[in-house]
């Protein structure tokens, strides 16, 4: 196996053997960026260099919305055009810190505000498994980049399946942890009460090393979680009797075919061979779920994109007369239609008091009565099981966000894992665990992961996937 | 009752957003779908809104006084600076 499609614990274990150095595992990726171009990087870092710790040599990518010091963050937005942080994201300092290299930026939707690669506005993204098709988003560079082997891992926000929804279509691991249990500091996100830190990687395990060294608390970030996390590779192979949920029904109506049938055979291996306990619950609320996060999130926007004006930083139109003009014209210009249609939408819930109590009022008792529906779920099973998203990458006729935008209204740990492939796509299966689990999250995932041997079974595509 | 275009436009002035008619009349078609799902999905829940998940808390520090960021590396991502200020356009009248 090249270096570069190695998993990050293959990396590390091989330089500990004193297979190749740091150096070489750095050389390999870059190399890979520049022979294979996927349109995943929209700027790489000149300065990347491996350090000594947990991570040493570690080539990871962030996507452009995690401010990096002296390296351009744009969010893949014309309006923060040349915007360069005076400051580093918390979690890109503790990446380096402990010793990976950040290789450079990813693509990504506008303000990642879409799950549709198509939308972005800083150049088409290709997946790895089929160019032509579609890698998901918001964070398609991300995993485009993963599913490559541009580099072994890589950090992104996901406000309702940005990361799990690439993981998917792109055959790669992505997770989002407990809402607050790594710092967003630095990270610029639109819609703050559902923004969770997302990791992309090839295995499980690459994704417990990662959490052990992004997660905790930060004073610099009032929402991240207090208290340090157990020794999570210790824990991953410890097996244990689980109960998990599935939901026939919910699925049949929103998958497709191909989908469902992948994921009740995988379902029903479970059983067989890890002695999971099955346990059939009901998900009626799967649509209300995706309105309630859908108007919450353009509400949030509205409020936190009122700050791009062009007087700080960023785009500013040109030759303004007046501060309105300045402002009108800069958004007029400097905003993609995505954002501004998301923007419109959070302004009229939000602008008129029959309409915030009709729609964002609302929105906010749904996200309660999710909240609830989850608590009540959790007293009968220990993690759900669910498709990741509905389709195979490119379809587009279903919220590809149905099963992954639940989880981020109530801030619980998720995973997705890819799980067999239909018409030589990857499908994806999906854990969610009550808040604070991400250890039994992680053990089920690694004891899945190896079950289904998805890197034995896959036929093509999807370098090193 | 359907978002008008005219809606869209006096929206954009709110939140200082140029739009022209034919974007304004795109705009309303995009979203009349979205609330019209909200309508038939939201109408009659009753429970207490649930703004955020977090259990947020003050957090309390020492008043010290610190390094602040220096001046020049706040203004060196203006479009437009003078004097150590952000420049912009004339505010006040003659």
């Amino acid at each position: 196996m090249t270096i570069a499609g190695m998993s990050v614990v293959e990396i590390l274990e091989g330089q500990q053997r004193g297979e190749f150095t740091p150096e070489e595992v750095l050389r390999a990726h870059l190399d890979r960026i520049e022979g294979e171009d996927v349109g995943a990087f929209l700027r790489l870092c000149p300065a990347a260099s491996p350090g000594p710790g947990p991570l040493q040599g570690v080539p990871v990518a962030l996507g452009d919305e995690v401010c990096t010091e002296g390296v351009e963050t744009t969010a893949g937005s014309r309006i923060l055009a040349g915007f360069v942080p005076p400051y580093q994201a918390t979690l890109a300092a503790n990446l380096q810190g402990a010793g990976a290299a950040v290789v450079g930026k990813t693509n990504l939707t506008e303000f990642g505000m879409s799950f549709d690669m198509e939308d972005a506005l800083c150049g088409r993204t290709q997946n790895p498994w089929r160019p032509g098709t579609t890698p998901g988003g918001a964070a398609g560079g991300a995993a485009a980049a993963v599913a490559a082997g541009q580099a072994a891992a890589a950090v992104a926000a996901d406000t309702g399946g940005d990361v799990r929804i690439p993981a998917s279509y792109c055959g790669l691991v992505g997770f989002t942890p407990t809402y607050g249990r790594i710092s967003r500091y630095g990270v610029i996100q639109h819609a703050p009460s559902l923004t969770q830190v997302g990791l992309l990687a090839r295995k499980v395990r690459d994704i417990a090393l990662l959490l052990q060294v992004l997660a905790g608390e930060d004073p610099q970030d009032h929402t991240s979680l207090p208290g340090t996390l157990p020794d999570l590779l210790a824990e991953v192979g410890e097996p244990q009797p689980l109960r998990i949920g599935i939901a026939p029904g919910a699925y049949k109506s929103w998958a497709e075919g191909e989908v469902y049938e992948t994921l009740e055979r995988l379902w029903q291996e479970t059983a067989a061979q890890l002695g999971w306990q099955l346990v059939e619950v009901d998900l009626p609320w799967l649509d209300l779920a995706q309105i309630a996060r859908r108007l919450i999130a353009a509400a949030e926007s509205s409020s936190t994109l009122g700050r791009y004006d062009g007087v700080r930083y960023g785009y500013r139109a040109k030759d303004a007369q007046d501060m309105r003009e300045l402002f009108s014209r800069t958004r007029a210009e400097g905003f993609g239609q995505v954002v501004k249609g998301e923007i419109l939408l959070g302004t009229y819930i939000l602008g008129d008091k029959d309409h915030y109590e009709a729609y964002y009022l609302q929105a906010l008792r749904a996200r309660k009565l999710v909240y609830k529906s989850w608590q009540g779920l959790w007293q009968e099973v220990d993690l759900l099981l669910t498709p990741t998203t509905p389709e195979l990458a490119g379809r587009g006729k279903t919220p590809p966000e149905i099963f992954t935008g639940p989880s981020n209204l109530a801030g619980l740990p998720a995973i997705s894992l890819p799980c067999g492939l239909v018409d030589g796509l990857p499908v994806g299966v999906q854990l969610i665990a009550p808040a604070g689990e991400e250890g039994r999250l992680l053990r089920a995932a690694d004891a899945l992961e190896k079950m289904i041997d998805f890197a034995s079974s896959r036929n093509g595509g999807g370098q090193g996937a | 009752m359907p978002v008008t275009k005219e809606e869209i436009k006096r929206l954009g002035e709110i939140i200082y957003l140029d739009l022209t008619d034919e974007e304004s009349a795109r705009f309303a078609d995009l979203l009349n779908p979205v609330l019209k799902k909200a309508d038939e999905l939201l109408e009659g829940l009753e429970e207490e809104p649930l703004r955020h998940i977090s259990q947020l808390r003050n957090r309390m520090r020492e008043d010290e006084v610190g390094i602040p960021m220096p001046k020049e590396k706040v203004l060196a991502n203006a479009a437009e600076t003078q004097d150590g200020c952000f420049r912009v356009p004339r505010i006040l009248e003659d």
